[in-house]
């Protein structure tokens, strides 16, 4: 790659005028199923971006494939809800262009640790200029609750009614063996735990968070597990599908 | 080797001189070789053991194999290593100059003028005096020896009339690169050409490595999906993205070339063609994607596709794509293959400034119908259709796209049916709209009965073709597309304006099948699957065949 290394959010533009978390609301009606751990983390996003001091229109999220990755659509910044397990992908390209952006890929177990495996680790060791929210609820949610590579042995799906038998993935040994130059976690019940890691981590965050060499970039994996989820699920019924999903504000799409 | 007084068409099916520089050269060549070629060898090579290598069990310089042709017998090593003495290289760098040494003797029966070939030798091998010295002494050595052997007859070929302006030989997959670099520079855009290596195409990715100074950024990436990947988030991001593979890449990009339509950005997608399918024959050309470009993706995903029919046109042909990709903001696919990728010609030079402008307005205010804040990513130019195009950075017209059906306008999500029964129809109606020039016929005494129409890298074969049917006193027509989708507005009036239509394909008729679809027309397949372009022999004999079954001879 020729692009030069990046320098965290220290190229990207600052603004000079004080935003909101209102200013990172869009007009549309967020649609997970009420209670799901998503809403908080998107509160918190909305809540924290605005204290990064850089000019919105820098920023660009990008997702997958999944509930999760509805994401982008209630941000309001650049965005790109593009298919499943790739967003790492585009969100490079879009990185290496253009240095003066902030680049965001928010994306789902399913998403980034199973279809989009191989991606991930890459991004991550290629260390260019991304923060990566990878939202763990250990479930499948959009396609109506089968295992995924991070459920526990044994958890009972529609698609493994006697338990699943394989052996889930760590996320963070996953980004930690990948050299992922920053990894936090935290959970959706935790409000500060998550703002914690979504900041700028201190040995990156050099005034103006900006250093020339490849530590410098923020990469954050935020591993959030939903609270209805903390516990994997056991039954079908129980999974993170239409079976679960109370009333009409459940997802209205699948993909 | 061909050198002729006219632009060359094809490699040539059968060469009028073989130089076997030992006895497999020899086994392996002499199948092409005519009985009316001269044959020259390299004796010092022809030993027992050399012979027993290549699986002749007696020698064929005596054994009457060769009988038919005019052999000459030439102890190249020998005579190279006394040629080059004086340069002092070791016994091994002496010899390794025989090839020059022939190359000059060819020189000296073709009459061809040594000073540049020589200037070439001292320029490449300006590192090392010594080679650079030995290489030239043997070069003259093998000059000598045919003037003085007097045994070689000579032939004079007349320089060529072409076009006056520099010229440079190049293959089609650096003319490709070329032409992607020369694209950025005409649309003022930062390239980003994301790839995965693959035969026959990693030359582009190589060629494009060397041009950071002109904006150009590669990606090699972890496969072909993050390849693809990589250019169309580039493109998102305001660059123009890129990609090259060969054909179980293309399969792999299929979903990310479907994102690209339905988020209308533009993106190039070269697919330099090998022999499939899945591995397939990786180092043998073919064209047999072409089915794959124009349908390989879920749902109604319509694609422009260009074929450059020959090395030079790649840099043409790189253009084009990126004219057509960013004009109207789609993906576009670019099929080469191997022949063409690995094939070379002399390449006028062209003016920059005389290249196609392909600069874009990006969108800089809010585009609502009511004029007041936002932007609706989905609203189009009436007339290309081609949608508003905002980048990030850009204050005030923050939006997001992506792969999930959208209301025409504002792009905001929409599962409504006949919203989705209109966009399908619109991106559709979209690449049908894009301006393509007609396409030319070449049908010169105008009283031709068969047209040959081709595509791609049967130009070559093709059109020698017809150069000898007609010298001959045949009368042919043909007509090459470089537009595969949309197709040229006159080519269903061309096609019904002759008795009969040839179309010569590497592939088992998928061209052919399109147009019978499209215009209703027959058309006769000729096909051949082999990794090697077509002979001229062959499309000669094919095509005479149509013709005389139209004016029985
Ligand atoms: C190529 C492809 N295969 C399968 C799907 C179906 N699909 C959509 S989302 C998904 C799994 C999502 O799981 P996860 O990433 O954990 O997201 P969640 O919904 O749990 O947030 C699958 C299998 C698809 N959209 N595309
Ligand atoms: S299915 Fe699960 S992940 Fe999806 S919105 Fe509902 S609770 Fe959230
Ligand atoms: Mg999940």
């Amino acid at each position: 790659m020729t692009a030069t290394m990046s320098d965290g959010i220290g190229s990207v533009p600052r603004s000079t005028v004080v935003a909101t978390a209102g200013d990172y609301k869009s007009d549309q009606e967020v649609r997970w199923c009420p209670g799901c751990g998503d809403y908080i983390v998107l509160n918190t996003v909305q809540a924290f971006l605005p204290t990064l001091g850089l000019r919105r229109e820098n920023l660009v999220f990008v997702s997958g494939i999944g509930c999760s990755s509805r994401f982008p659509y209630y941000l309001d910044t650049y965005g790109m809800h593009s298919i499943h397990g790739r967003a790492p992908t585009i969100a490079t390209g879009m990185a290496v262009a253009r240095p003066d952006l902030s680049v965001w890929v928010v994306t789902g177990d399913g998403d980034a640790l199973s279809i989009g495996g191989n991606h991930l680790i890459h991004a991550l060791r290629r260390n260019v200029n991304l923060t990566i929210l990878l939202f763990n609820n250990r479930v499948y949610g959009l396609t109506k609750g089968q295992y995924s590579p991070t459920s526990t042995a044994g958890t009972i799906t529609k698609s493994t009614p006697m338990g699943s038998v394989d052996a889930p993935l760590d996320p963070v040994s996953l980004a930690l063996g990948a050299e992922a130059t920053f990894v936090g976690r935290a959970l959706d019940s935790d409000r500060a735990g998550l703002t914690e890691v979504l900041a700028p981590p201190p040995a990156t965050a050099g005034p103006p968070w900006s250093r020339s060499t490849r530590t410098a970039r923020s990469s954050t994996l935020v591993r959030s597990t939903t609270s209805r989820r903390r516990t994997p699920p056991r039954t079908a019924s129980s999974g993170c599908g239409p079976g679960n999903r109370s009333g009409s504000a459940a997802p209205t799409s699948s993909a | 080797m061909h050198i002729a007084d006219h632009d060359i068409l094809t490699p040539g099916d059968h060469p009028d001189v073989l130089v076997a520089m030992n006895p497999a050269a020899l086994r392996a060549n002499l199948g092409d070789v005519p009985a009316t070629a001269t044959i020259i060898v390299d004796v010092d090579e022809f030993t027992g053991r050399n012979l027993a290598r290549a699986g002749y069990t007696s020698d064929p310089l005596t054994d009457g194999t060769l009988a038919a042709h005019e052999v000459h017998e030439v102890a190249m090593t020998s005579l190279t290593r006394g040629a080059v003495a004086e340069a002092g290289l070791g016994k091994k760098g002496a010899e390794r100059c025989r090839n020059m040494f022939a190359l000059g003797l060819l020189f000296f029966m073709y009459g061809r003028a040594a000073e540049l070939t020589e200037t070439f030798l001292r320029a490449k091998f300006a590192e090392d005096r010594g080679v650079a010295d030995a290489n030239v002494l043997a070069f003259r050595a093998g000059w000598n020896y045919g003037e003085t052997t007097e045994a070689f007859a000579t032939v004079r070929v007349a320089p060529a009339v072409l076009p006056s302006g520099t010229y440079r030989q190049i293959t089609g997959n650096t003319a490709l690169a070329y032409g992607l670099v020369a694209a950025g520079e005409r649309a003022q855009l930062p390239v980003l050409f994301g790839a995965y290596p693959i035969t026959p195409a990693s030359d582009v990715l190589h060629e494009l490595t060397k041009h950071k100074n002109f904006g150009v950024l590669t990606v090699q990436a972890e496969d072909e999906i993050a390849a693809v990947g990589a250019a169309l988030g580039a493109s998102f991001a305001g660059a123009l993205g890129i990609t090259a593979t060969s054909g179980p890449g293309l399969a792999l990009k299929a979903e990310t070339i479907g994102l690209g339509v339905m988020t209308e950005l533009p993106l190039v997608v070269i697919d330099v063609q090998r022999g499939g399918p899945s591995t397939g024959l990786p180092t043998k050309t073919e064209q047999a994607d072409l089915l794959q470009a124009l349908h390989g993706r879920n749902g109604e995903s319509p694609v422009p596709v260009v074929a450059p029919r020959s090395p030079a046109d790649c840099f043409d042909t790189a253009l084009e794509a990126a004219r057509i990709a960013l004009a109207y903001r789609t993906p576009v696919l670019l099929l080469s293959d191997g022949a063409i990728a690995n094939g070379s010609e002399p390449w006028l030079l062209p003016e920059i400034e005389e290249l196609p402008d392909l600069r874009v307005a990006f969108a800089t205010t809010p585009n609502t119908p009511d004029g007041s804040t936002g932007f609706w990513p989905y609203r189009r130019d009436p007339e290309t259709l081609a949608r508003d195009w905002a980048v990030p950075g850009t204050p005030g017209l923050a939006h997001r796209i992506g792969g999930l059906e959208k209301t025409d306008g504002s792009g905001e999500i929409s599962y409504d049916a006949a919203n989705h029964d209109h966009m399908v129809r619109l991106r559709r109606r979209k690449v049908d709209g894009i301006t393509v020039p007609d396409v030319a016929v070449d049908d010169p005494d105008d009283r031709a009965d068969v047209l040959v129409l081709g595509w791609g890298s049967t130009y070559g074969p093709i059109g020698a073709a017809c150069r000898r049917i007609r010298r001959a006193g045949g009368s042919v027509a043909q007509a090459h597309l470089r537009h595969l989708n949309p197709l040229p507005a006159n080519l269903g009036e061309v096609l019904a304006r002759y008795h009969r239509v040839v179309l010569p394909e590497m592939n088992l008729g998928q061209l052919a099948s399109v147009l019978r679809a499209r215009y209703l027309t027959d058309i006769r397949s000729v096909t051949k699957v082999a990794g090697m372009p077509f002979t001229v022999e062959e499309l000669q004999a094919a095509i005479t065949t149509s013709i005389e079954e139209i004016v029985p001879a």
